[in-house]
């Protein structure tokens, strides 16, 4: 009964994403990898999340540290 | 090493008890229906049939991958610490992020083998129909795969937050912005009027994965070459994405009183 309760939320689902994706061809004709803009978003965001990687793994370590010294 | 040891082990049993899941089997079924309903488009020449095949068949796994990915993902972490089979684990000297970690791990393994089972039956049936393997289909897998982990860390980081209801809304609302950001969100902030609207919207933009670069589907179908320094550059993104979101759920989860 279960199962058989998702498969009209997964149709609709499936439709909307089709729908959506439709209406993105539609509006951007173009390949995404030939788009310079969308490149240098992408370098924008990639610098950006290996900063917050490397603040993460720092933030860490002083974290571990604080509990060394703590205990 | 031992640590090694432990998220194996987490991840194996979270992979494990994913499998006895039903929805994971409706799916399957559910996609594998659809891959073969292809076969059934006598009526275009074969050159069509293969391209509608390849078309329809890449978005299938990838819907298929996406709705396990967020499904499996924000059921993982609290179904455990309302069931209190998490306490006895946790009890033990190991990190929480490494707990984490191994449940994201599991969830990954569940929705790579399934859509690995796909592939198989995709590439089977191009096979069948050209005699030779098309490796433009195994790239084009990659980045589904890639894509469907990146939607599963999404799924883990907001399943600490809230209930598995509302993460799996969320989890699916970040799938669908992903794919239209570009196109959509673009175009809003070209059309906002004030400067701090025009901040906000910037700022959501660029927190948002976009989830459209990881689809080559297009190159697939038609045979584009596209540049191997975008697509380890796209690679690169998916991989650093995905790491900042399970360490940012390890964090949170370690801070966390349960």
């Amino acid at each position: 009964m279960k199962a058989r309760a998702w498969l009209p939320g997964f149709f609709c689902w499936l439709l909307s994403c089709a729908g959506s994706a439709a209406a993105h061809e539609h509006h951007h004709p173009h390949h995404h990898w030939e788009s310079v803009q969308l490149r240098g978003e992408l370098w924008v965001q990639i610098w950006g999340l290996a900063a917050v990687l490397v603040g993460l793994a720092v933030w860490r370590m002083l974290e571990r540290k604080r509990l060394q010294g703590e205990s | 090493m031992n640590r090694l040891r432990q998220i194996y082990a987490i991840s194996k049993v979270s992979y494990l008890e994913n499998l006895r899941k039903q929805v994971l089997q409706v799916v399957l079924i559910l996609t594998i229906a659809v891959i073969g309903s292809t076969t059934l488009l006598t009526f275009f020449d074969l050159g069509v049939q293969i391209k509608i095949l390849k078309d329809l068949s890449m978005a299938a796994i990838l819907l298929c991958g996406g709705v396990l990915a967020v499904v499996l993902s924000v059921g993982s972490i609290p179904s455990e610490i309302s069931s209190h089979t998490a306490y006895p684990t946790l009890a033990r000297a190991m990190h929480r992020s490494d707990w984490v970690l191994g449940k994201y791990l599991g969830t990954v393994a569940t929705c790579m083998v399934c859509m690995a089972a796909l592939a198989v039956v995709f590439v089977g049936i191009i096979a069948g129909y050209t005699h030779s393997v098309d490796t433009a289909v195994l790239t084009g897998m990659a980045f589904v795969s890639l894509e469907v982990a990146l939607l599963a860390a999404v799924g883990t980081f907001f399943s600490l937050f809230t209930s598995p209801m509302v993460a799996g809304t969320l989890t699916l609302a970040v799938f669908a912005m992903g794919q239209i950001k570009t196109g959509f969100l673009h175009a809003a902030i070209e059309r906002a009027n004030g400067a701090a609207s025009k901040v906000l919207l910037q700022v959501f933009y660029y927190a948002l994965p976009n989830l459209d670069t990881f689809n080559f589907k297009d190159a697939l179908v038609h045979g584009l070459p596209v540049p191997p320094a975008y697509m380890l550059m796209v690679a690169v993104y998916g991989l650093l994405y995905t790491a900042v979101l399970v360490g940012v759920s390890g964090l949170v989860f370690a801070r966390r009183d349960i």
